[in-house]
């Protein structure tokens, strides 16, 4: 019985000491690696004593999204540190979720510094309106690649306009007589790529989805160049003509098959087409910025995550020193060498063991200096949903360029204008 | 104790229900109220409670992505949206959709008056009173630049309508010879009937995903077997070139396939539900009627045309209502096979609630959800009056 009582007692004890300890939720997707994040907050927890827990929730950003729509709607304390996709520190901005955090800043002047050591695309989309709501943790962007080995073969460089690449397909796949090659892949099926499958056009057709007075310009010569540039592709054989049936993995396990020739995609294809057992394209492979039609820019879309403060948290200072840490250049330098995060920092380019595990990096960074970002609206889920929705219709033939150009001009007056 | 003392009992004190619970001395209607609380209770919470939120919600302006907007009151401002434009003008030009309205009216009134449920008199106020009703509804007509309510609502009633069509007269056109052939009296019957089981025991989302794997354009079961029936080349000399892949059909990838494809599936899966309910009406049909139809000289056809169908009409009934009512509410095997596209040919009245809901505009999906629920208790009031005139 005396036992019993002493056990108690320390039980007591150990829960007023456990009271007494500032305990951080960290949420965080499935994809962000939680084994290692874990071990990389160990020092942290160490010399602070705060203890980080890790929440692990959805393996796609919209079903993360949906699960911290319904926790952020209800004000709960429950998460202090959030990671999420980089089209949505606006919606987090307007709808009250995010913390601001240049107050959390001794001056103003360390802010815009510690800015200053990221990719402009990360920040053009985390510091809104002269407030910071986000840091950066890594980014990504969606590149050309293409098979090096054919393109030697032929004599050609990578193409630096979208004809020109077209052309280039059309002689290597008569040449190559195989039938089975494509000449171009990308992003057909209606998931969230297919925004960028139709943003990339018309970026690099020197549009935009709307102008500097805040006017939608989808409906607009540059909007049908776009659409007009994806059917061409089909209409001319390069691109197969149920590409809206492909989604962002089927394109990278059609390309590592050596089934393509020039193909749109993100960071990973890199490490997969590289690394895996079953890849056809081992050292065959290279990374480009993306064409531009005559006359215009390269542009491509950016992705990656960012750290937010929830606004409800009952921790601010404290998980705002964790989301320093997180982002601090030791932590991305971990997370870049070993779990090929593209770094969101700039130094990193540079850095002797993150270029040694990820030799393309050197060339990826051309490419994402020069990455823009989605519609940076508080709605984006709704915008997305259109986009790429009307995308795959006009690719699948089911919607005309006519309508498709209407419908989201529409749609789109209608959602922001709200 | 004595049920009819005790009711003789009620009429002479009136002692209160708590009190008549504590003796334990209930009427028969107290102690029935109070065996189904339980179950009225639960109903309320994950019935009724669900049901009258969503009507609240749906005449209240609530948007997760938009929370300084509050759920503000805004009264059928949702419907208007939906089905009807946003500048509406009148003007008479649209008079043709005014008389075709009109004409439907009157049959149903001269029904009535020759029911003699009521006089001409009426019958003629009542005329006109819809005339000018709907004559001045349908006078009205989109303004400059603005549509006919919302074109994704419309768009998903109508591809709700064509999978309602196609797959309940689908799943019947094959469920009725599973059936028949369950039916027949042969050691070989338990194949039929385990056959009949396993399509209907599948998983729809399961069924979906198969299914679209069958279709896949490029690698898919169905372009092989077409290409090696040698159907291929038939069709390409038959369909539009855009229809056409590399290996046959893009069933899929193109809106008028891919609708054929999500009905065949929707069909397969349904019809052995069809089929199951109508082998069970067939089975209680009396065997001696057709014992006495051959002894008259019925050959095997007027027996299955004046004996099974006739027979069989109860079981079709509810097959009819459980299948036009599951079509309505189709959801999973398009979402599984094409998210709802291409585009957004295959987004149904379900889907298009999930979409909005999942885009967190609670108020619309809410409303949607009102329209979905209302078109559902019209098609089953439809049905109950059909079966119940028939008894």
């Amino acid at each position: 019985m005396k036992r019993i009582g002493l056990l108690l007692l320390a039980l007591l004890t150990a829960g007023t000491f456990a009271l007494a300890q500032v305990e951080l939720n960290v949420f965080i997707g499935s994809r962000q690696n939680p084994d290692l994040l874990a071990r990389l907050v160990a020092p942290f927890e160490a010399d602070t004593g705060i203890k980080v827990n890790f929440q692990v929730g959805g393996n796609t950003s919209e079903v993360q999204q949906q699960f911290l729509n319904t926790v952020l709607q209800s004000k709960s304390d429950e998460l202090d540190v959030i990671i999420i996709d980089v089209v949505r520190p606006a919606q987090y901005a307007a709808a009250g979720w995010a913390e601001p955090l240049n107050s959390y800043f001794e001056s103003e002047q360390e802010m815009m510094d510690l800015l200053d050591q990221f990719l402009p695309g990360p920040v053009q989309a985390d510091f809104i309106d002269g407030t910071l709501y986000a840091v950066p943790s890594y980014t990504d962007a969606q590149f050309l690649y293409y098979r090096k080995d054919l393109l030697e073969k032929y004599g050609f460089e990578p193409p630096k306009t979208w004809s020109e690449m077209v052309s280039q397909a059309q002689t290597i796949m008569a040449g190559e007589n195989d039938p089975t090659l494509q000449g171009f892949n990308f992003q057909g099926a209606a998931i969230e790529g297919a925004n960028c499958t139709f943003l990339e056009p018309l970026w690099t057709a020197g549009g935009d989805w709307r102008d500097a007075n805040g006017n939608i310009t989808i409906n607009t010569p540059e909007g049908r160049k776009a659409f007009d540039f994806l059917l061409n592709t089909m209409d001319v054989g390069v691109t197969k003509p149920n590409i809206a049936e492909t989604a962002t993995d089927d394109s990278r396990k059609e390309f590592q098959a050596g089934d393509v020739v020039f193909m749109l995609n993100w960071g990973y294809v890199w490490a997969r087409s590289q690394n895996d057992a079953d890849s056809q394209v081992v050292n065959k492979v290279g990374v480009a910025p993306l064409p531009a039609f005559e006359g215009f820019d390269s542009a491509t879309c950016i992705g990656g995550w960012q750290w937010v403060v929830s606004a409800f948290s009952n921790h601010k200072q404290e998980a705002f020193q964790l989301v320093r840490f997180l982002t601090s250049e030791d932590v991305q330098r971990v997370l870049a060498a070993e779990d090929s995060r593209v770094p969101a920092r700039k130094s990193l380019y540079q850095d002797a063991s993150v270029l040694e595990a990820n030799p393309q990096y050197g060339q990826f960074f051309d490419v994402i200096v020069n990455a823009r970002s989605r519609p940076v609206t508080p709605f984006y889920d709704e915008v997305s949903q259109l986009i790429r929705t009307t995308v795959n219709g006009v690719l699948s033939r089911s919607v005309g360029v006519d309508e498709a150009l209407e419908t989201i001009q529409n749609g789109l007056e209608d959602i922001v204008g709200n | 104790m004595d049920i009819s003392k005790d009711t003789r009992s009620t009429h002479r004190q009136y002692p209160g229900f708590w009190k008549r619970l504590r003796s334990g001395n209930l009427t028969d209607r107290q102690l029935g109220f109070l065996l189904l609380a339980p179950a009225l209770l639960t109903l309320a919470v994950v019935m009724l409670y669900p049901v009258l939120t969503v009507l609240w919600q749906s005449i209240h302006g609530e948007h997760l992505l938009r929370p300084w907007l509050g759920s503000p009151f805004i009264g059928l401002d949702n419907f208007r949206k939906m089905l009807w434009g946003r500048n509406m003008i009148w003007s008479p030009g649209h008079l043709l959709a005014w008389r075709i309205l009109a004409l439907a009216a009157l049959p149903p009134l001269w029904w009535f008056v020759r029911r003699g449920r009521i006089g001409r008199g009426s019958a003629v106020g009542w005329t006109l009173a819809i005339i000018v009703i709907f004559g001045i509804l349908m006078g009205f007509h989109p303004g400059e630049g603005g549509r006919w309510g919302d074109a994704r609502f419309w768009n998903s009633f109508s591809i709700t309508l064509v999978i309602i069509v196609i797959s309940v007269i689908g799943s019947f056109a094959m469920g009725l010879p599973l059936a028949l052939l369950a039916n027949v009296d042969s050691p070989l019957r338990w194949l039929g009937r385990v056959a009949l089981l396993l399509p209907w025991a599948m998983p729809r989302v399961f069924t979906g995903l198969m299914f679209a794997w069958l279709f896949q354009s490029d690698y898919g079961v169905v372009n092989d077997l077409l290409q090696r029936t040698g159907l291929n080349g038939l069709l390409g000399s038959l369909v539009d070139p855009q229809l056409l892949g590399s290996r046959g059909l893009l069933w899929l990838s193109r809106a008028q396939t891919a609708v054929l494809a999500v009905n065949i599936t929707i069909i397969w899966k349904t019809s052995s539900f069809v089929a199951l309910i109508l082998l069970a009406g067939l089975q209680s049909i009396d065997q001696s009627l057709y014992e006495a139809a051959r002894v008259d000289g019925a050959n095997a056809w007027q027996r299955f045309w004046c004996i099974t169908l006739p027979m069989l009409q109860p079981a079709v009934a509810v097959a009819l209502i459980f299948r036009t009512l599951t079509a309505i509410q189709t959801f999973d095997i398009p979402f599984a096979m094409t998210r709802g596209g291409p585009g957004r040919t295959l987004e149904t009245l379900g889907l298009y609630v999930y979409n909005t809901v999942t885009a967190s505009n609670i108020g619309y999906s809410a409303a949607l959800s009102v329209i979905l629920f209302a078109l559902s208790l019209a098609i089953t009031l439809f049905y109950l009056r059909w079966i119940y005139t028939d008894e």
